[in-house]
């Protein structure tokens, strides 16, 4: 009896497993077939003779290489200003039960809720009055100020999970705040960073609202933006073309997420549940 | 003296994210909600017309149904990601063989960028050659030709769907590390005492991961009312602006009427509805929590 119901448990998940993979597997095979063949059988395996030829021709087409490098440089520099300062400010609101310090939490807390949509509009404005308008900077800066909320909220939650004797002990022996930061905090934050970093860069990477919004495409071609132009221009008359676009796109966020996801479960709960 | 020095390095710590976030977040909404009060059309000399500009969405049709389906689009999103995952979340907790796998199956729709989602679902749910569409008719035995997204009273649904599909990597996670929280103590102290399954869920496993629930629907509110890429990229907010999101209609404001007072409008109402929405929430929770404990 337990064991049958052990095993329909699993086929259960199996099945759920392989419901969520359709979309996925739909877009990998089909990445390497001929429009004919993905009109006549789209979810077979597909032959030889196409191979790599339909992601070659979409690098060709979409210029994939400098939406790659706007993309990733936007996507870093936004991260690594939004991961620094967010580690910063997390950990000063885990550590001092000061009342200012509560309310900040709540502040920041409010920051994530915020739809962005709102944002953007007024956003656009503000930048140009920045003189910050169509620049790298501009959208960079924006990013993270925008990510910034969760990143904070993340990392408060695993700071506190961490026993503060060891700083406490490190204070008695002389040390300051800043020192105890450095030599203490920061080596155990290795986990809890490096799933925030790729999520963040994730949701960079993947956003089409900054790039369609706050700067011109011709300048800033984000990997986003140059696949939904590529789409329009294309409608659906090829599409092997299509298809190979859009792997170009997912490829290097799926490498980037599986090869960090053993840290996920352990630094995105940290943050969720005890904060 | 170091708890002094400790205040003092907290604010030298807070400073920069403060500043970038007074800048880039406090500042644009509250420039929406002083432009919203001019009849600014972007460049050039304005004048403040009071509340004009929301007199006129808010008796505009079209303004009130993006605004009515995005409550909508929220709190279903919200209802739906949270049964399911959780559902799937207490499959997941049952130590079963293929539980890593699916797990990292389910998250991978929420790296797939949106453009590339709404790619795959446009094909997938196509009336006539989508996938979705020819497997119903298989297994029906009879030709089942839905509009899943080219008529208004299907989009919204199909919308819903897809965003449910992207949020329940995040959701689930959260609900497996609140599951396995719930004391095993307890669970087994009630199944002595003759408690059935239902009951045991209810009364030990639902209040143990409360928390994890609060945070759960706030993400799929959250998630549910800003959402403007995914039916920008599946259908332009049609047909006939059926799936037309307040965060559509906001763009649309701005970049193709040039009404920026109108834009500013109803980017303020927009805070405000996700402000109003999460406050009553938590406050509901507060209570709740109060009640149990």
């Amino acid at each position: 009896m337990k064991r049958i119901q052990k095993i329909s448990l699993e086929l259960v998940a199996i099945g759920l497993g392989v419901l969520f993979f359709i979309p996925l597997y739909l877009l990998i095979i089909n990445s390497f077939k001929s429009h004919a063949e993905i009109l006549r059988t789209p979810l077979a395996f597909p032959g030889i003779d196409v191979g790599v030829d339909n992601i070659l021709r979409a690098v060709k087409q979409m210029n994939i290489g400098h939406a790659y490098a706007t993309t990733f440089s936007i996507g870093f520099v936004a991260v690594m200003i939004a991961i620094s300062f967010s580690a910063l400010a997390g950990y000063a609101l885990a550590r001092l039960e000061h009342p200012v310090f509560r309310l900040m939490y709540w502040v920041f807390l409010a920051g994530i809720l915020l739809p962005i949509p709102s944002l953007i509009i007024p956003l656009v404005f503000v930048l140009k009055a920045l003189g910050l308008g169509n620049t790298f900077i501009g959208i960079s800066f924006a990013y993270a100020a925008i990510i910034s909320p969760f990143a904070i909220f993340v990392y408060c939650g695993f700071f506190r999970t961490i026993p503060r004797e060891l700083e406490e002990a490190a204070f008695i022996d002389g040390c300051s705040p800043v020192r105890a930061f450095i030599q203490i905090v920061l080596p155990l934050m290795k986990p809890v960073t490096a799933t925030l970093v790729i999520l963040q860069f994730i949701y960079v990477w993947n956003d089409i609202l900054f790039p369609l919004v706050l700067v011109n495409s011709a300048d800033y071609p984000t990997v986003g933006i140059a696949l939904w132009k590529f789409f329009g221009s294309r409608g659906r008359t090829d599409l092997s073309l299509l298809f190979g676009g859009s792997s170009l796109v997912l490829i290097p966020v799926l490498v980037m997420f599986l090869s960090f996801q053993r840290f996920f479960v352990k630094g995105l709960v940290a943050g969720a549940i005890k904060g | 003296m170091i708890r002094k020095q400790m205040f003092w390095t907290g604010v030298a710590f807070i400073t920069p994210v403060l500043a970038l976030q007074i800048l880039f977040l406090l500042v644009p909404v509250t420039v929406s909600l002083v432009y919203s009060f001019t009849n600014w059309r972007g460049i050039g000399t304005y004048q403040f017309i009071g509340l004009d500009n929301y007199r006129s969405i808010f008796s505009d049709a079209s303004y009130i149904n993006s605004l009515r389906r995005t409550i909508v689009i929220g709190f279903s999103t919200a209802i739906a990601a949270n049964l399911l995952g959780l559902m799937l979340a207490i499959l997941l907790d049952q130590s079963i063989k293929t539980g890593k796998l699916l797990r990292l199956l389910v998250y991978v729709p929420n790296i797939i960028p949106v453009v590339v989602s709404a790619f795959i679902w446009r094909y997938l749910l196509d009336a006539n050659t989508g996938l979705v569409n020819l497997g119903l008719s298989k297994l029906l035995g009879l030709p089942v030709v839905i509009p899943w997204i080219d008529t208004p009273s299907y989009v919204v649904p199909s919308v819903v769907t897809i965003a449910v599909w992207q949020l329940m990597g995040p959701i689930i996670i959260i609900y497996i590390a609140a599951l396995q929280g719930v004391s095993v103590d307890l669970l087994e102290a009630a199944a002595i005492d003759g408690a059935g399954a239902i009951r045991k869920f209810l009364s030990i496993t639902l209040p143990a991961i409360a928390p994890g629930i609060t945070v759960n629907v706030l993400i799929g509110l959250a998630n549910g009312i800003r959402i403007f890429d995914l039916p920008w990229a599946l259908t332009g907010g049609g047909p006939a602006g059926a799936s037309e999101t307040l965060g559509i209609k906001i763009y649309r404001y701005a970049f193709q009427s040039a009404n920026l007072g109108y834009a500013m409008a109803s980017a303020f109402t927009l805070t405000c509805l996700a402000i109003c929405v999460t406050v009553v929430f938590v406050r509901l929770v507060r209570r709740y929590e109060l009640g149990v404990t």
